[in-house]
C-alpha cells in the first residue's frame, strides 16, 4: 500500500482528528494570510505615499559663509515724511546658479523637477491690476511680481496643480522676451495670445524701472486652482491673478545688472523621497557647481511624518507574522506530538512489515498536508473577510501611537508653503485607510509558510518517537 | 540448507543483564516451530532477533546463509518475515482487506475467505470484529506477504480454547500446506503440541525438548 494511500485513509477515517487539525490550520492560515495581506497593503501604501509626496529639497547661497557673498552700500535714501536718512545694502553672490546646472541636475536619476525663479517687483505700462486686500507702500502701487523662469513647466506653482496652463503654451528653456499670465488679468486689460506688455529696464540712478523699454509676448495664461478666500490678507503684487512668469533672460534685463545672471535658490523635488540621501549624494557631486557657494536643506518631513503611521503598521504586522507562524508551529507540533504518542501501535506495526521510519514520518507530513491544502484554500475567503477591517484597525491604532505633530499631515494633507502661494493639497493614500486584499502571492506565500511550519511540527512532533528502535516500540505497545 | 540460523548468539541488556548465551540453532520451512521458556528466559528477545527488530550483542543471524545486517534489518522485515502479535496489532483505520493490503503480495480477499472470514466481514473496520477474527487478518497479512519466515509471539494468548486450535491450526496449515517456516512463542502446552519441533530456553540456552 501506497504512502499516499494510507495517508488518505488516515484522513478520512480519524474524521475527528481531521476536523481540529482543519480548523487549526484554518485559524493560523487566516492569520498567516491576513498578516501578508496586511503587510503587502502596507508596503503598497508606503510606495503610493512616496510617489504621491516625492520628496523635496532646496539648495540656496549660503548666505552665511560663502566666500562668495558680496555686500555693497547702495545710496542713502530720504523718508519725505520724516526727512531722515536711511543706508541700505545690496547683497548678493557672485556665484549664481545658471541654467545649464539646473539641466545638470534634472539629468541626475531620481530628480523629478528642478525649478528655480527670479523675483522682481515691478509694473507693466496700463496693465490693471486686481486689488489686494491690504495697502501697500505708494512706491509699490501698481507693481506686481514677476518671475523669471528657465520653464514654467517645471515650476512648482504648476507642477502641484496650484496654476493649470489654460490656454496658451509654456515657457521654455530657449524663450526670450515672453510672458504667461493669468486668464482673469488677460480678461480685465482685453489682451490675448500674441499680444504684447511693457515695462521698463531697472535704473540704479534714479531707484526706479525707468530704464529702456522691455516688450514681453503673451504665449500662455493661467488659471489659479484658488484664489484668497474672503477676509485673506494679500497685498496687490502677491494677489495670484496679479502674478507674471517671463524668461530668464527677460528677468534679467528687467533687473537692469549684471548682478543677478542666474539663480540663488533652486527647488528640487524627487521621485522617491527614500532616495534623498543619494539624490543629494549625486547633486553634490555634480561638475560645474561650487559647493562653498551653495548649501542643501532637506525637506523629508512630510513624508517621515506621513510615512510614519504605515512604517509602524509593518513592524506591527511584521512582528505579529513572525509570533503567527511560532505560535502556529509550537501548538502544531505539540498536537502532533500528542497525537504520535497515541500511534505508536501503528508506528510498530509499520516497522514491524518493514516499513521504514522515513516513510512513516512521510505519511504524517502528507496526512496534515491534504488537510492543510484545503483549510488554506478557505483562508482565501475568511482572510478576505477580516484582512480589510483589521488593517484599518492597526493603521487607526498605529496613528494613535504617533506623536502629536503641529503638522497634521495625515489627517490634513501635504502642504507646503512658498511665499504667500498656498499649494495644492493633495489628499494622501493614507486618508481613507489602506486596501487590504489577498493576492496570489500572499497565497503563494502562505502555502511556502505553511509549508515550513507543517515540515518543523512533524518532524518535531515525531523525533521522540523514531529515535526508539523498533523493539521498544513494539515493547511499549505490549 | 536452514531458512534462518542463529550462529552463537548472545543478547545482554545495557544494564548488563544476559538475556541469551550463546545460542546457535536452525530453523527450515514447511515446519512449525514452538518456543517454550518461562517468562523473561528470553522467548520474546530470540524472537525479536529473528525478525531483524534487534540485534545481537555477540553473534548473527542467518537468513539464507547471509547474515540480516549485510542488506539491512528493514530489508529483512519487508522481504523474510512475517510478525504476528498476541494483541494482534491491526491498524485501527483500516478494513481487513486494508490491513492484508499493507503489506501484500498476494490478493488479499481469497486469502481472508480461506481463513473464514466473510465478504462482508473482510470490508469491515478491523475493530468491529472479534478477536479470532482480528488474528485471522493477522495471519492473513503475514500470508499475504508470501514472505518465508512467519515468526508469532503468543498468537492464541487473547483467545478462548477453541479460537485458539483453530489459529493453531491456521499455522499449523501455513507450514506445511504454504511451506513456510512458522516460529511460534507460546506459554500454551496445547499449541505446542501442534509443532513439529519443540524448543525451550532455559537460562539463556536453547534446547530442543523431546516431544
Amino acid at each position: 500500500m501506497s504512502i499516499f494511500k494510507r495517508a488518505f485513509l488516515y484522513v478520512t477515517r480519524k474524521r475527528g482528528k481531521t476536523i481540529l487539525l482543519f480548523a487549526i490550520l484554518l485559524i493560523m492560515a487566516t492569520f498567516v494570510l491576513t498578516g501578508l495581506s496586511i503587510w503587502k497593503a502596507s508596503e503598497a501604501a508606503q510606495l503610493d505615499l512616496r510617489q504621491s509626496l516625492g520628496g523635496k529639497f532646496d539648495v540656496f547661497v549660503d548666505w552665511s559663509n560663502s566666500p562668495y557673498v558680496v555686500k555693497e552700500p547702495v545710496k542713502d535714501e530720504v523718508d519725505e515724511e520724516t526727512g531722515k536718512t536711511s543706508s541700505s545694502f545690496l547683497m548678493y553672490s557672485t556665484v549664481q546658479f545658471t541654467p545649464e546646472n539646473i539641466t545638470a541636475i534634472k539629468g541626475v536619476s531620481g530628480v523629478k523637477y528642478c525649478s528655480a525663479r527670479q523675483d522682481n517687483l515691478l509694473p507693466f505700462d496700463g496693465l490693471s491690476l486686481f486689488p489686494g486686500t491690504i495697502s501697500t507702500d505708494a512706491k509699490y502701487q501698481g507693481y506686481t511680481k514677476v518671475l523669471g523662469v528657465c520653464n514654467t513647466e517645471d515650476d512648482e506653482l504648476f507642477t502641484t496643480g496650484t496654476l493649470t496652463l489654460a490656454e496658451g503654451r509654456h515657457i521654455s528653456d530657449n524663450d526670450t522676451h515672453v510672458a504667461i499670465i493669468s486668464q482673469d488679468l488677460a480678461e480685465r486689460n482685453e489682451l490675448k495670445i500674441g499680444d504684447y506688455l511693457t515695462a521698463h529696464r531697472y535704473s540704479v540712478e534714479d531707484q526706479g524701472f525707468t530704464g529702456p523699454e522691455i516688450r514681453v509676448q503673451i504665449i500662455g495664461l493661467f488659471t489659479p486652482h484658488a484664489v484668497e478666500q474672503f477676509g485673506e490678507t494679500v497685498t496687490t503684487y502677491d494677489k495670484i491673478q496679479n502674478r507674471v512668469f517671463v524668461d530668464l533672460q527677460t528677468s534679467k534685463e528687467f533687473d537692469g545688472g549684471e548682478i543677478n545672471y542666474g539663480f540663488s535658490a533652486l527647488h528640487v523635488t524627487i521621485d522617491d523621497p527614500q532616495d534623498m540621501a543619494r539624490v543629494v549624494a549625486e547633486v553634490k557631486a555634480l561638475p560645474g557647481i561650487d559647493w562653498k557657494a551653495f548649501t542643501v536643506e532637506v525637506d523629508n518631513e512630510t513624508y517621515e511624518n506621513a510615512a510614519a503611521p504605515l512604517a509602524t503598521l509593518n513592524e506591527l504586522v511584521v512582528t505579529l507574522l513572525v509570533v503567527i507562524i511560532v505560535v502556529s508551529a509550537i501548538i502544531l507540533a505539540l498536537i502532533l506530538t500528542l497525537w504520535t504518542k497515541t500511534r505508536i501501535h501503528e508506528i510498530g506495526v509499520f516497522l514491524s512489515v518493514g516499513i521504514r521510519k522515513s516513510a512513516i514520518i512521510g505519511q504524517y507530513l502528507i496526512e496534515v498536508l491534504l488537510i492543510a491544502v484545503l483549510a488554506f484554500g478557505l483562508s482565501y475567503f475568511t482572510s478576505n473577510t477580516i484582512a480589510g477591517q483589521i488593517g484599518n484597525h492597526l493603521l487607526e491604532q498605529s496613528m494613535q501611537t504617533e506623536p502629536e505633530d503641529d503638522n497634521d499631515v495625515v489627517s490634513v494633507a501635504a502642504s507646503v508653503e512658498i511665499g504667500a502661494d498656498n499649494l495644492v493639497q493633495k489628499p494622501l493614500p493614507t486618508e481613507n485607510g489602506i486596501q487590504v486584499s489577498v493576492g496570489l502571492d500572499n497565497f503563494a506565500q502562505l502555502y511556502l509558510i505553511g509549508l515550513a511550519i507543517v515540515i518543523v511540527a512533524v518532524s518535531t512532533s515525531s523525533i521522540t518517537v523514531m529515535r526508539l528502535k523498533p523493539r521498544e516500540i513494539l515493547s511499549k505497545m505490549s | 540448507m536452514p531458512t534462518l540460523e542463529l550462529k552463537n548468539v548472545s543478547y545482554a541488556y545495557e544494564k548488563g543483564k544476559a538475556v541469551l548465551q550463546n545460542v546457535s540453532g536452525a530453523l527450515e520451512t514447511g515446519k512449525m516451530y514452538a518456543i517454550l521458556g518461562p517468562s523473561g528466559s528470553g522467548k520474546t528477545t530470540l524472537l525479536s532477533l529473528l525478525g531483524g527488530l534487534d540485534v545481537p550483542t555477540q553473534g548473527s543471524v542467518l537468513f539464507d546463509g547471509e547474515d540480516i545486517t549485510t542488506k539491512g534489518l528493514e530489508h529483512h522485515r519487508r522481504s523474510h518475515i512475517s510478525l504476528i502479535f498476541q494483541s494482534y496489532n491491526l491498524i485501527d483505520y483500516m478494513t481487513p482487506v486494508e490491513n492484508v493490503w499493507l503489506t501484500a503480495k498476494l490478493d488479499a480477499a481469497p486469502i481472508l475467505e480461506r481463513l473464514g472470514l466473510e465478504q462482508d466481514e473482510i470490508t469491515r473496520n478491523v475493530l468491529k470484529l472479534s478477536g479470532g477474527q482480528q488474528q485471522r487478518v493477522a495471519i492473513a497479512r503475514a500470508l499475504a506477504s508470501n514472505a518465508p519466515v512467519i515468526l508469532a509471539d503468543e498468537p492464541t494468548g487473547n483467545l478462548d480454547a477453541d479460537t485458539a486450535e483453530e489459529i493453531t491450526a491456521i499455522l499449523k496449515e501455513s507450514a506445511h500446506t504454504f511451506g513456510k517456516c512458522v516460529v511460534v512463542v507460546t506459554h500454551s502446552g496445547e499449541v505446542a503440541k501442534q509443532a513439529d519441533v519443540v524448543l525451550e530456553i532455559k537460562r539463556g540456552h536453547l534446547k530442543e525438548r523431546e516431544m
